[in-house]
């Protein structure tokens, strides 16, 4: 953000994009006015290695068939990265995550990869966290009323000045 | 196709709509695929300018 010149902005992100938020909080504090973590990856204590060994096995692979300058000891280093600290968000503390400010809406999901347990702990410990409504992805008809969430929420924090 | 570079990061990005800026961060299996809805009806529907970064490993 820095490269085009944006000092604030807001955050949405998916997936792996949750965790990336978290450290992008941690990391430029006071920049990300609002975020919205939509079906957050983290970690699940019964399947303690599944986002390494998942990736591994699906997008690594497909990664190096599509990227022959990207082995697949590069991409085991990178989630070995990744993922090196097992637990909760995988990035930033619970302490952290109980300190951050910045108001958050985030749609849990439940599948492998993306706990339903951590972003409702996540949810939980933020102080100014939203959770929108669970399940949001099927059936197909609740989407729009997320999608709805996810616009009023940004709207809602959009600084006065960019109004 | 823009691309940010620092040392061994390369980060794909896109830029699309107007207004206060929003970072999207696509997960989608770490294919980290920007979403295929079109600019102006972005633009449109949220008020919110975009960013679009397509993170590639190192």
């Amino acid at each position: 953000m820095d490269h085009l010149g944006i000092k604030e902005f807001m955050a949405l992100g998916f997936c792996a994009g949750g965790p990336f938020i978290w450290n992008l909080l941690k990391r430029a504090p006071g920049r990300i006015v609002a975020a919205v973590m939509a079906q957050p990856s983290g970690f699940r204590p019964e399947i303690p290695t599944y986002s390494y060994d998942g990736n591994m096995k699906g997008w690594a692979p497909a990664l190096t068939s599509r990227r022959p300058d990207i082995t697949m000891e590069m991409a085991s280093a990178f989630l070995k990265n990744m993922y090196r600290n097992p637990d909760f968000v995988y990035c930033v503390t619970r302490d952290f995550v109980r300190s951050c400010q910045t108001p958050v809406l985030i749609l849990p999901d439940d599948a492998t990869g993306h706990p339903y347990a951590v972003a409702m702990e996540a949810a939980r410990l933020a102080p100014n966290s939203e959770v929108s409504l669970y399940p949001w992805k099927e059936p197909t008809d609740l989407i729009p009323i997320a999608v709805r969430h996810v616009r009023s929420f940004l709207r809602a924090h959009r600084p006065a000045a960019a109004r | 196709m823009p691309f940010y570079e620092k040392g061994k990061v390369r980060i794909h990005y896109e830029e699309a709509g107007s207004g206060f800026p929003l970072l999207l961060i696509p997960g989608l299996g770490l294919n980290a695929t920007p979403p295929t809805v079109s600019p102006p009806a972005r633009s449109r529907s949220t008020g919110h300018g975009n960013r679009l970064p397509r993170i590639r490993s190192a």
